[in-house]
């Protein structure tokens, strides 16, 4: 399986858990997702998911005054996000489990 | 100044300091998503396109380029934005309909046929020309949003649309203007034809004046 189709289910509670630790704008989203290990990423596959977010009411975002140059939008966590947040983290505790018992078995089989 | 056009010379001069080749990439996803739709709320998404090309300014101090930053496939990442898009509202779809009926009727008074029982305005021509220019401009629309990321050696075919919608439209206002009997007309009596008239001179007086002092004010601030 490409690894590209094992990221898309993830990402949007990877962008979710990004934003909840503080407002950010679209670049520095991105540079903090490719240091956790999201190398591939691009801003192709980011600007449709915030633009999702944002309009599915998970994140919410303010213009705000930026030093060096032009206006800049910052995107920050609504309630609603911090609560697909929760849901994504259950979701993914439970598949990571289901997952690591079954390589587990293959393991032990090995 | 409004927001809208703050936000698009700000867009203009950002683009100036792009290598060129993002500068290309740039101008085709701007003209891409600006084409999209004659309704989609200009404002959000002129700020939309702003900001991509701020990250994008980042990502160049960072030496990736527009294709390193965006990916190489603008098209799909521009549909899906598009997708995201809120609905436009009835409220900008009649505004910018509006203009266009506006403009048209405008045109239909002073070209009017004048004689000394008043004006005979054209019924047809008022309500089918307005139609046939939404239309047209959506059509051409279309023609230029297709174009963006189509096949390099087939941009001709574009071109042949344009002309050839341009063509069709010219030649139908004319028809409903001009070459159809009149069917249906209003009649405005003398002098009220006259007063119209005066009427719109001094409006239009007015609106050039009142456009070119701002413009004015403006460059001196």
């Amino acid at each position: 399986m490409k690894q590209s189709q094992l990221i898309k289910g993830v990402l949007e509670g990877c962008v979710l858990a990004t934003i909840s630790q503080g407002e950010v704008y679209g670049y520095q989203l991105i540079q903090a997702l490719r240091q956790h290990g999201f190398d591939s990423l691009v801003g192709g596959t980011l600007y449709p998911l915030l633009a999702k977010l944002e309009k599915n009411g998970a994140v919410t975002s303010v213009i705000k005054p930026s030093p060096d140059g032009p206006n800049r939008k910052y995107y920050t966590l609504t309630s609603a996000g911090l609560t697909a947040l929760h849901a994504f983290e259950q979701q993914w505790t439970q598949l990571k489990h289901h997952t690591d018992q079954i390589l587990a078995e293959v393991q032990s089989n090995d | 100044m409004t927001n809208n056009q703050q936000t698009l010379t700000q867009i203009n001069q950002l683009k100036q300091r792009l290598a060129a080749n993002d500068q290309r990439y740039f101008d085709d996803l701007q003209l891409y998503l600006s084409t999209a739709g004659l309704f989609y709320n200009e404002t959000q998404l002129n700020q939309q396109l702003l900001n991509m090309l701020l990250d994008l300014r980042d990502a160049n101090a960072d030496g990736q380029s527009a294709i390193d930053f965006f990916g190489n496939d603008p098209q799909t990442m521009s549909n899906e934005i598009i997708k995201q898009l809120p609905t436009p509202k009835l409220r900008d779809q009649l505004s910018f309909i509006s203009i266009i009926i506006g403009i048209t009727w405008l045109f239909q008074l002073l070209y009017s046929r004048n004689t000394a029982a008043g004006m005979h305005l054209n019924i047809i021509a008022l309500v089918i020309v307005p139609i046939i220019e939404v239309l047209a401009i959506m059509l051409i629309f279309r023609v230029l949003h297709h174009s963006v990321y189509g096949a390099p050696n087939r941009k001709w075919l574009g071109y042949v649309q344009t002309a050839l919608i341009f063509s069709v439209t010219v030649g139908l206002m004319l028809a409903f203007t001009n070459l159809i009997p009149l069917g249906w007309t209003l009649l405005i009596p003398s002098p009220w034809n006259n007063l119209l008239l005066t009427l719109i001179a001094i409006i239009a007086t007015g609106t050039l004046v009142f456009v070119l002092s701002r413009y004015q004010h403006r460059k001196n601030h």
